[in-house]
C-alpha cells in the first residue's frame, strides 16, 4: 500500500473512531446472551455437526461440477488443487464474439453465487478453524509489492546510457519509460500537487525556483501519472474520472471509472497546449512509454446487475466510445473471468486516438513490460481450499510501434512476487516463483514454454527480492536470514545456482550499482528475537557472483520504513553519481537520506532532512549539483557540495 | 477450543468496537449492524469448538461477521428489487443517535459489496491484502488491486 493509501484508510479510522457499539452488544450484555443459549447448546451442536458433514460434500461436488463441465462424480479425496483446469493452448485466443465473452462472465458469476450458497455458516467457521492461523503465518507476508512493479534495469552500469546531468523515474526496463508524480527535463520541474488536479511548472534555473505556469485538469478528473516526451515535445497526463461522482444514488450503481489521457504540445514550456484526449473505460493500471507510443492499461469490471448479452455495452469495456472488437479480446487460460485489462497504443502523433487497442479478460492480474513484450501474469488458485497451491499463467502480446500482437501462452507453477522476478533477456523469460513453502527459478523460451528450471529451493522461505541481469540472476528470500542467491542463467535448459550468502535481515529492493556491485535496501532484523530494527542498507560485492560478499552494511536504527519497499520510483539511485536517496520514517515524521558508498568507508550517510510537504510519495530529483526533495506542494533545494539548503518553495 | 460464555465475553471484548464499526460501514444502519454482530456472535459461539487457537479468534470473528454482512445485503438488495419505488429513501425508522460521517457513508456507497468489506477489514480488522485474501478466499494479488481501487473511489469523497 502506499502512503496515499495508508492515509485514506488513517483517515477512514479517524473519521469513525467515535462510533461507540449499542448496549445489547457490550461484552456484559453478550454473556447473558449466551448463557441463555447455553442450555440449547448441545442439541443443537449435534444438528450443526450434520450439517457440516453436508455443507462438505456439497462443496467438494460443486467445484467438480463447474470445473469439469460434467455432473462431476469425483472421488472425493481428490485434491481440489489438481483439478484446476488450465487451457493447455499455446497461444493466446481471440474471442470470436461477444457471447462467448459473456459466457465466461457468467460462469465466473455462476462460480461466485456456488460459493455464496455453499458458504454456509457451519462451513465458514469450520473453514476459518481450519485455515485462519496458518493462513494469516504465510500471508503476511505478501503485504508489500503493490499493483504493478517494477524498476530500472538500466542499471548493469548503476546510470543511464549518457551521463546524464539530471534525473530520470526509476524504471523497471531499461528503453521502456514510466510515469511518476514527478518529472524533469534538466531545465523544469513537473510536479503533480497535492489535490491531484493541478501540476506545476516549475522553473530551477538561476538557482532559484519559480513556479511559470499551473495546469488544471476538470473537477472529476485526478491526474494519477505524467511523462514527458523530450523529442516529440510532449507532456502526457493520465488521468482517472469519476464520472457519478456527483449524479443521484442510484445511478451509482453504474460506477465503473474510466481513464483519460490529456496530451499537451511543449513547444513553449511556459504555455502547454492541450492537443488530445482519450479515454478508455476502467480505472488506471499502469502505462509505458516507448518509442513515442504511450501505453496505457486500465483495470474494467463489468457490473453484474446492468449485464445483458444481447447488449455488449454493458459488459465490454470502451476505448474513445466504441466497444472493443470481438478480435480485439484476449481470453483467459481458465475458463471464467470477468475483470479486463483494457490495453491501448496511442502515438503522439496522433494523441487523440487509439493506434490498436486490446482487452484482457482475466480475474485480474499484474503486467510486466519489457523492450518488446508485455507479459500480464495473474495467480490462478483455488478460491475455496487449497490457497497455498498457486500457479501463475502468463500470457504475453508484443508491441511495436504502436501495433500489439497477442502471441504465445503458458504457466508455471507458483506465485510471482513482484515485476523483479520476471524479466526477459534474449529471448528467454526468466522467473522466480514461491510455490507452498518453497521457491522455484523457470526459463521459458519465446513460446512461454519451460525449458529449464530449479526447484525446491530455500524451503519455508519466500521471495522478497529479486534482480535478474542478464546472465546471473540474484534474489532474495527470507525467514530468519537472507540468504542472497545466485543463479547461472546462461545456459537457459540449466539454470544453476551458484551462490547463497546469508546474512541477517532482507532486502526488499534490488538495484545494481555499478561494476560489481549490487545495492539492497530493506529491512534489518534481530535473529533472535525475530523484530525489524530499522531499515538496512546492503552492498553486495558481485564481482564474483559464485562468492558474493557483503561488503557495506549501513543500519538506520529508528528508521521504520521506506517507500522504496513497495514503490521502486522512490528509490533514486546512480552509481555514475554516487549517490543513493530516498525517503524513510520514524517516529519524528519522514526525512529524506541520501547515502555515498565506496568500497573503503562503506556508507556514509550525507544527508537527513525532513521532509514537509503531504501527499503522496515523496521523490528525490537532481539537476546538476542540486538535489530538489518533493513532497505534495513543497519543493526544497539542497546543493549536492555540502548539502545545504538552498532554496524552497511552496506551490 | 474449549470457552465457556465468559471466555468468550473476554476475548470478545477487545475487539467488538470493531467489529460494530465495521457493521455498521457495511450496513449504513446502527440497527442492522446490531443484528448482524448479534447474529454473528451467536453463530461463533456455537462453533467456537472448532477454532483451533486462541490467536485466530478476531479473524475468524471478522469472517463471520462479513458473511453475515453480505447475506444481510442480499437480502435487502432483494427486497429493494421489489419496491424499487423506494430505492431512494433513507432507510425507515428513526433518526439513529449516532451516524457514519456523511461523506463515510457516501464512500463507502459508491463500492461494491465486496470492495466494501475489503477496506472495512483493512480499517477495522487493520488486516494486510494477504489476511484479507485468507479471509474472504480470494487472491492477494486481487485484493491489492481491488483495494487500490477502492481507495481511489473514496478518495474523491472523503472531505
Amino acid at each position: 500500500m502506499n502512503k496515499r493509501e495508508q492515509d485514506i484508510i488513517q483517515k477512514l479510522k479517524d473519521k469513525t473512531s467515535d462510533i461507540t457499539a449499542p448496549d445489547s452488544l457490550k461484552p456484559e450484555q453478550i454473556i447473558r446472551t449466551l448463557e441463555k443459549k447455553e442450555n440449547k447448546k448441545r442439541k443443537i451442536s449435534l444438528f450443526r455437526i450434520g450439517a457440516l458433514a453436508a455443507a462438505c460434500f456439497v462443496l467438494v461436488a460443486g467445484i467438480a461440477v463447474y470445473r469439469n463441465g460434467s455432473t462431476g462424480h469425483k472421488p472425493k479425496e481428490e485434491k481440489p488443487g489438481e483439478e484446476l483446469k488450465i487451457s493447455s493452448e499455446k497461444s493466446v485466443a481471440s474471442a470470436s464474439d461477444y457471447d462467448e465473452v459473456y459466457d465466461y462472465i457468467e460462469r465466473y458469476r455462476k462460480a461466485i453465487e456456488e460459493e455464496a450458497r455453499v458458504y454456509e455458516e457451519d462451513m465458514i467457521a469450520y473453514e476459518a478453524s481450519e485455515g485462519a492461523a496458518e493462513t494469516k503465518k504465510e500471508q503476511d507476508i505478501m503485504e508489500s509489492s503493490d499493483a504493478d512493479a517494477g524498476t530500472t534495469d538500466r542499471m548493469l552500469t548503476g546510470g543511464s546510457a549518457e551521463s546524464s546531468s539530471y534525473s530520470e523515474t526509476n524504471v523497471r526496463q531499461e528503453g521502456v519509460d514510466e510515469g511518476d508524480v514527478v518529472k524533469t527535463d534538466g531545465t523544469y520541474l513537473y510536479v503533480l500537487k497535492e489535490n491531484g488536479r493541478e501540476l506545476s511548472i516549475v522553473d530551477t534555473r538561476g538557482g532559484k525556483m519559480k513556479e511559470v505556469y499551473t495546469l488544471s485538469v476538470e473537477e472529476n478528473q485526478r491526474i494519477q501519472e505524467m511523462y514527458l516526451d523530450s523529442v516529440k515535445k510532449r507532456l502526457v497526463l493520465v488521468c482517472s474520472i469519476n464520472e457519478n461522482e456527483s449524479s443521484n444514488t442510484a445511478k451509482m450503481y453504474f460506477y465503473t471509472g474510466s481513464t483519460k489521457v490529456l496530451t499537451y504540445d511543449m513547444k513553449e514550456t511556459e504555455k502547454p497546449k492541450k492537443i488530445g484526449e482519450f479515454v478508455q473505460s476502467g480505472q488506471y493500471q499502469s502505462s509505458r512509454m516507448s518509442d513515442g507510443y504511450l501505453y496505457l492499461f486500465s483495470n474494467y469490471s463489468a457490473v453484474w446487475e446492468h449485464i445483458k448479452r444481447e447488449l455488449p455495452e454493458t459488459y465490454i469495456p470502451l476505448v474513445n466510445d466504441s466497444v472493443i472488437a470481438e478480435k480485439d479480446i484476449c481470453l483467459p487460460q481458465i475458463e471464467k473471468g470477468r475483470d479486463f485489462t483494457v490495453v491501448s497504443s496511442i502515438d503522439m502523433e496522433n494523441p487523440s486516438e487509439a493506434a490498436d487497442s486490446k482487452a484482457i479478460l482475466s480475474q485480474g492480474g499484474q503486467l510486466y513490460v519489457s523492450n518488446k513484450n508485455i507479459y500480464y501474469y495473474e495467480t490462478v488458485w483455488d478460491n475455496y481450499l487449497v490457497y497455498e497451491d498457486e500457479q501463475t499463467t502468463i500470457r504475453s502480446i508484443s508491441y511495436e510501434k504502436g501495433v500489439l500482437r497477442p502471441g504465445a501462452q503458458g504457466k508455471v507453477e507458483g506465485y510471482i512476487n513482484d515485476s523483479f522476478s520476471i524479466d526477459e533477456y534474449k529471448g528467454y523469460l526468466r522467473i522466480v516463483t514461491t510455490r507452498k513453502n518453497t521457491n522455484s527459478v523457470y526459463v521459458l523460451d519465446g513460446n512461454l514454454e519451460i525449458v529449464g528450471s530449479i526447484e525446491n529451493l530455500a524451503k519455508d522461505e519466500r521471495v522478497y527480492s529479486a534482480r535478474l541481469m542478464g546472465d546471473t540472476g540474484y534474489f532474495v528470500t527470507f525467514r530468519e536470514t537472507d540468504p542472497l542467491f545466485s543463479v547461472d542463467l546462461s545456459n537457459p535448459k540449466r539454470p544453476e545456482i551458484i551462490g547463497a550468502l546469508k546474512i541477517p535481515g532482507f532486502s526488499d529492493y534490488l538495484h545494481p550499482y555499478g561494476d560489481g556491485k549490487l545495492l539492497g535496501i530493506g529491512m534489518n532484523v534481530d535473529e533472535l528475537t525475530q523484530i525489524t530494527e530499522g531499515v538496512k542498507l546492503t552492498m553486495f560485492d558481485i564481482s564474483d557472483p559464485t562468492d558474493v560478499k557483503e561488503e557495506g552494511t549501513y543500519i538506520l536504527k529508528n528508521v521504520y520504513s521506506t517507500d522504496v519497499s513497495y514503490d521502486y520510483k522512490a528509490a533514486l539511485a546512480d552509481a555514475g553519481k554516487n549517490i543513493i536517496g530516498f525517503a524513510g520514517y520514524s517516529d519524528g515524521g519522514q526525512s529524506y537520506y541520501v547515502f555515498e558508498y565506496d568500497s573503503d568507508n562503506g556508507f556514509i550517510c550525507r544527508m537527513e532532512e525532513e521532509i514537509n510537504g503531504n501527499g503522496s510519495s515523496a521523490r528525490g530529483v537532481y539537476i546538476e549539483q542540486t538535489l530538489y526533495v518533493i513532497q505534495g506542494n513543497i519543493i526544497e533545494a539542497y546543493s549536492l557540495k555540502d548539502y545545504k539548503k538552498v532554496d524552497d518553495i511552496i506551490l | 477450543m474449549k470457552c465457556d460464555a465468559k471466555r468468550f465475553a473476554q476475548m470478545y471484548e477487545a475487539i467488538y468496537t470493531d467489529l460494530y464499526r465495521f457493521a455498521f460501514c457495511l450496513m449504513k444502519n446502527q440497527q442492522e449492524a446490531e443484528d448482524a454482530v448479534s447474529e454473528a456472535v451467536i453463530s461463533a459461539y456455537e462453533n467456537i469448538r472448532k477454532l483451533r487457537k486462541e490467536e485466530a479468534f478476531k479473524s475468524w470473528m471478522f469472517t463471520i461477521l462479513s458473511n453475515h454482512c453480505k447475506k444481510r445485503l442480499q437480502r435487502a438488495a432483494q427486497e429493494e428489487a421489489h419496491l424499487a419505488d423506494s430505492m431512494q429513501e433513507e432507510p425507515a425508522g428513526e433518526e439513529p443517535d449516532q451516524s457514519l460521517a456523511l461523506d463515510v457513508r457516501n464512500a463507502f456507497f459508491i463500492l461494491t459489496e465486496e470492495e466494501q468489506t475489503i477496506i472495512g477489514l483493512s480499517v477495522f480488522g487493520g488486516y494486510n491484502s494477504g489476511e484479507i485474501a485468507g479471509i474472504m478466499k480470494l487472491n492477494a494479488n486481487t485484493v491489492r488491486s481491488k483495494r487500490s481501487r477502492a481507495l481511489a473511489k473514496m478518495e474523491c469523497i472523503l472531505q
